[in-house]
Order: structure tokens, then sequence, then C-alpha cells
């Protein structure tokens, strides 16, 4: 059988392609390389569900100085099974910005409004308060602006994410998922892509759509021979593909309360976002483990607190739009690819800037002292605390990220995109990218939203007229 | 809550009253070493138990990563003067000097941080294997 598509990719970006393509009809197979894995079958936030739910059991890093920590999901549903759920829709200014900087046709906020619309619809958003989030009272007092980010998960909700969805609905439109199932690289003919291969069988379709997130799609490109020209034409044989990796790098926290602030399953979403796109103050997930590491990392002997003191504690972030740029590289002979990333001066000033406003945001809210995951930062119980516990960032801090963008970004400049401004391969024909690497760059958001619209713009783009 | 099962919630080892644990790998004595630092009132059943399961996971990192783990193991082992076995009691003060420094080292400082990450959180983690509990 030959499918008209292969979505490589059950995340987001993958299951709003599936969802459209199999509603008009088409053939589509996605294969994802994780398990299916029911709601409640694994406590959100654990090492179980790094085990089971997680790329590498969730022990992946950006090489650099400091190197940061990242996770992505690898299970049916992708990110959307295991995130907070928060949506974010793109704003005006950061469409005219992408589309400038990358020569993006079509992408502006009156575009993309009947797809932003569509995707709020059926994911059918919830603003609900955490209990006993104390950010926001510390924001108030300060006279901050901050909100209650909408989400398509909530305490007692149904989670809205992919598998009950978009790509529930794509299978019952006749779409077909092969789960736990590892596409080892794209089955490249005569310079056009025209399947997969999974272990030594090939899965033959008109076009596959890779959609393995932003680690995952330009590796597997390379993989397939098609990041270094060797199966590429002519003028675009070194166009970028694993370059211009981009996130938001954070630094965290830990605040410790009178009262109990501590639900260990529950994430806030509340965000103070007073700087714009620059930097986001929130919540973090906040499990006795999670805790013990967060403590841990200013100083060992103080894990121990999480012990006996959890349901006071909480885990706060303080998360920039980095100026710095990354890169993913496919090494033979092993599974996984070798990612680094350069955090910039200014990256390291706006993460100091970040951390002192977090610091100061909860002591306002009550914070008896505040730790920051900082090594040897000395803990934080007045405002005079503070530029002491900032002095101590330097390029030993351990950040993490969980929003990866930019390594197949998408437009027309040649020297920057590896996709076209609809997600198209540059260079190969029938291979388009549906994933979180081609947004250009980090978007100082949570980029799910953005993404999902993006991808239905771009899936009807392709099914309307095959470009 | 307080979380003190194994990760695992199955019954450890006991320990060998010689060593203070059953610890058999580099990476198992180094993160043992640190549990008994971060986390002294735990049982040496459950610091053990927790050392093995935080060195175990360190076969789910990224290929590459790996093989710099693997490079990375033997100098951060004689830094922590661990290279002969488990220090006793009276050496707790220097091995928290010796990783103390060992944190600032290039690769052998993140090398440490990776199995401390992991140890505290197998040993401060519910068994949250199953069901949607808190």
């Amino acid at each position: 059988m030959i499918y008209d598509f292969v979505v490589v990719g059950s995340g987001p970006g993958g299951s709003v392609f599936a969802a459209t393509a199999a509603a008009r009809g088409a053939r589509v197979l996605v294969v994802e390389e994780g398990p299916a894995v029911a709601a409640g079958e694994v406590a959100p936030y654990t090492r179980a569900q790094m085990r089971r739910q997680y790329r590498n059991q969730g022990l992946t890093v950006a090489l650099g100085r400091p190197s940061v920590a990242y996770t992505e999901a690898r299970c049916v549903g992708g990110g959307s099974e295991v995130n907070s759920g928060l949506y974010h829709a793109p704003s005006a200014e950061l469409l005219d910005r992408w589309r400038i900087s990358h020569r993006i046709e079509g992408l502006d906020h009156e575009g993309l409004a009947e797809h932003v619309s569509a995707v709020e619809r059926r994911l059918q958003l919830t603003e609900t308060p955490h209990p006993s989030d104390p950010l926001p009272d510390g924001a108030a007092k300060l006279g901050w602006h901050g909100l209650t980010v909408p989400r398509w998960v909530g305490p007692g909700e149904g989670r809205r994410s992919m598998s009950s969805t978009y790509l529930s609905e794509a299978l019952r439109d006749g779409a077909q998922l092969r789960a736990e199932a590892r596409v080892d690289r794209l089955a490249v003919e005569r310079g056009r892509v025209r399947g997969v291969r999974i272990g030594a069988e090939t899965v033959r379709a008109d076009r596959v759509v890779v959609a393995a997130g932003a680690i995952g799609s330009p590796a597997l490109l390379q993989r397939s021979g098609l990041g270094h020209g060797t199966a590429r034409r002519g003028r675009f044989a070194n166009r970028p593909i694993g370059s211009g990796l981009s996130m938001h790098p954070t630094v965290k926290a830990v605040a410790s309360f009178a009262e109990e602030v501590n639900l260990p399953g529950e994430v806030s979403p509340y965000q103070i976002k007073q700087w714009g796109d620059r930097l986001s103050l929130g919540h973090s997930a906040s499990r006795p483990g999670l805790l013990g590491i967060a403590l841990a990392d200013n100083d060992p002997g103080l894990a121990a607190r999480a012990v006996t003191q959890w349901p006071h504690l909480g885990v706060w972030y303080a998360a920039i739009r980095s100026h710095g740029t990354g890169w993913v590289r496919s090494v033979p002979g092993t599974a996984d690819p070798l990612v680094g990333y350069r955090i910039t001066r200014s990256d390291l000033e706006a993460l100091r800037a970040g951390l002192g406003r977090l610091l100061l945001v909860l002591l306002a809210a009550g914070a008896r002292e505040v730790i920051a995951s900082v090594p040897g930062a000395p803990v934080v119980r007045t405002p005079a605390d503070i530029p002491a516990a900032v002095a101590a960032l330097d390029r030993r801090v351990p950040l993490m990220s969980v929003h990866l963008t930019g390594t197949l970004a998408m437009g027309e400049r040649l020297d920057r995109c590896a996709v076209d401004s609809f997600g198209r391969l540059h260079g190969t024909d029938g291979v388009w990218v549906s994933d979180a690497s081609m947004l250009p760059d980090a978007p100082g958001i949570n980029p799910q939203g953005t993404l999902m619209a993006i991808a239905r713009r771009n899936a009807h783009r392709l099914l309307e007229d095959g470009s | 809550m307080p979380p003190t099962k194994t990760a695992t919630g199955a019954a450890p080892a006991e320990p060998s009253p010689a060593s203070g644990s059953s610890a058999s790998s580099g990476a198992e004595r180094i993160a043992l070493a640190q549990l008994s630092l971060a986390l002294p009132q735990l049982s040496a059943v459950e610091r053990a138990s927790a050392a093995a399961m935080a060195a175990s996971a360190l076969t789910a990192l990224p290929t590459p990563i790996r093989l710099g783990v693997a490079l990375a193991g033997p100098p951060a082992r004689v830094v922590l003067g661990l290279s002969g076995g488990l220090p006793d009691a009276a050496d707790a003060r220097r091995q928290r000097r010796a990783l103390r420094r060992a944190a600032n080292l290039p690769v052998v400082g993140e090398y440490l941080r990776l199995l401390r990450t992991l140890a505290v959180v197998e040993a401060l983690e519910p068994d949250s294997a199953g069901g949607n509990a808190r």
C-alpha cells in the first residue's frame, strides 16, 4: 500500500496535520516512536512518567557553558500528554517579527486568525487558577502584571491532549497509528522522499511529514542524508538543517511559606509577563523529588528539606527568550544526536535580572525564605539579600528548557531557513515539516498553541494545492 | 506524605556491613557518597537502592552523552577519593570538600551533578508507577 501521507511523530504538529488530512479522505499513517500511555496510567511529573513518556527518560542535555538540560516527550500525543497545557495565542508582533526576519510568505495575524480560532475551539480552553499559588499575591503587591494562562488541562478536567482531540479525530477518519515504531531514515530515491524506513521495512508514501520535534526532526533528516547536501539539490545543498536551535533557558528557585502551598501533581497556570516576551515568571512542578533537585543545586545539604518540609515549599522559574543559538548533529553509528547551545553574555544578564525579579516577587508573596537553584547563592530572606544571590549566577548555573524551536526554520531566506513558508523542505521533493522546529525562534510564550495554528495553516495549504 | 519508599517500591538488598552499602559500580559509589551528604536521614538501605537506580538510569542517556559519562567517571572517582571504595564516617568532611571542589571542574562537575540529580530524585520520589495519586 502507498499512503498519501506518512506522518513521523504524533505530537501537536503531527496530529493536527494528520487530522486535517484524514478529514479530507487522505490515506494517512502516523508513526510514533513512543508508547501509547492511557490517562492516569502514570502520575504527572514523576520519574515513572519520565521513564515512560520522555525521550531518553528526560535525561537530555544541550552541551555548552553552561549546558542546558531539556526534555522532549516521546509518546503517542507527544508533549501535549505531559506538559501543563498552557496556551498562548501568537501576537501580531511575534508573527510580524518572524515574517520579516525569515521572509515568511503570508504569515500574519489576520491570515492566521481562523486557524488560531479553530485550535482554541478544539482544545476547549479553560482558565482555572491554582488554589494555593502565592505568586499572584506577590505580583499584586508589586503592581506587576500577571495572568492566569488558559489551558487544555486543569484540576478535575479531562486533558484535551492530542490523543483525545486531533489524533483521535484522525483515527476516526481512517488514519492509522503505528506506535513504538522508530523511523530510522527517510526513503530517498533520486532526490525525492518516497517513504520511511522502519528497521528493514520500507513504508511507501507520496509525501512524508516530519513531526518528530525540534531535536528529532533535524536528526532524522540528517540521518537520511538530507542534512549535508548529499541528496539535496544545487543551491539548497548547504541550507541549515539542525542549526538555529532556540529555546527559553530557565533558572529556578525554591520558596518556603508558612502555609501549605504545594499540590505535587499540579502546576499553577499563573505567569507574570510584565516585561513582554523577554522574561516570564511562573510556577514549576514541585514534587518532593523535584524540590530536592532544585535545593541540591544550591547546596546538596539543603535537599533534606524536601523530605519534611515539602508541603510548604514550591519551585518557581524565571524563563528568558534567549539570544543564544544551538545545533543538532546526528552522530554516525549512534541512535541519538548530539545537541549544543551557546548561552550569550546578554542571556546571563537577562537570567540574573529574571532571577532577581523572581526572588523579589516571592518575598512579596510572603515567602519566609527563597533559595535560588544557583550553586552557592545565599539564602534570601529580605530584599537586601537579593543582590548577593543574583551575583552568584555565573556559567556554572544549572539551566533547563522545555521549549525548543528553530532547527528547521520556515521562510524564504535560504541562509536561515530549511523549509519554505508552508513547511516544505527546501530542495527536496516529497517532504514537509510540521513541528516546533519550523518556528523561527523561541517565541517568548508557551509555543504549542502557535505551532498548532501554523501546522493547521500549512496543512490546509498542502491539501488545497499540493505545495 | 514523607517520600521514604524506594522508587521501585521493591525491597532493596541489605547493605554489606563492611562498606555500609552494596554499591558495586563506580557510578553507584559516587551517587551513594553524594546521597550520604544530601540526605543523611535516609537509611543506608534506602540510599543504596537510590544510588543503584541512579547508576542504572545512566543507560538511558543519549548515546553521545553516555560516552562522555564513561570518560568522566574514572577521574571523578579519583578526585573524590573513591577509587578504593567508600570512605568511612571520619572522611565525611574531606568528602564534602572534595565534592564542592569537583563541582567546579568541567565535565566532571556536570557528571557529578547528573548523578546527584538522579540519586536525589530516586530517593525522594514516592512510588508513583501507577495511578494519578498526588
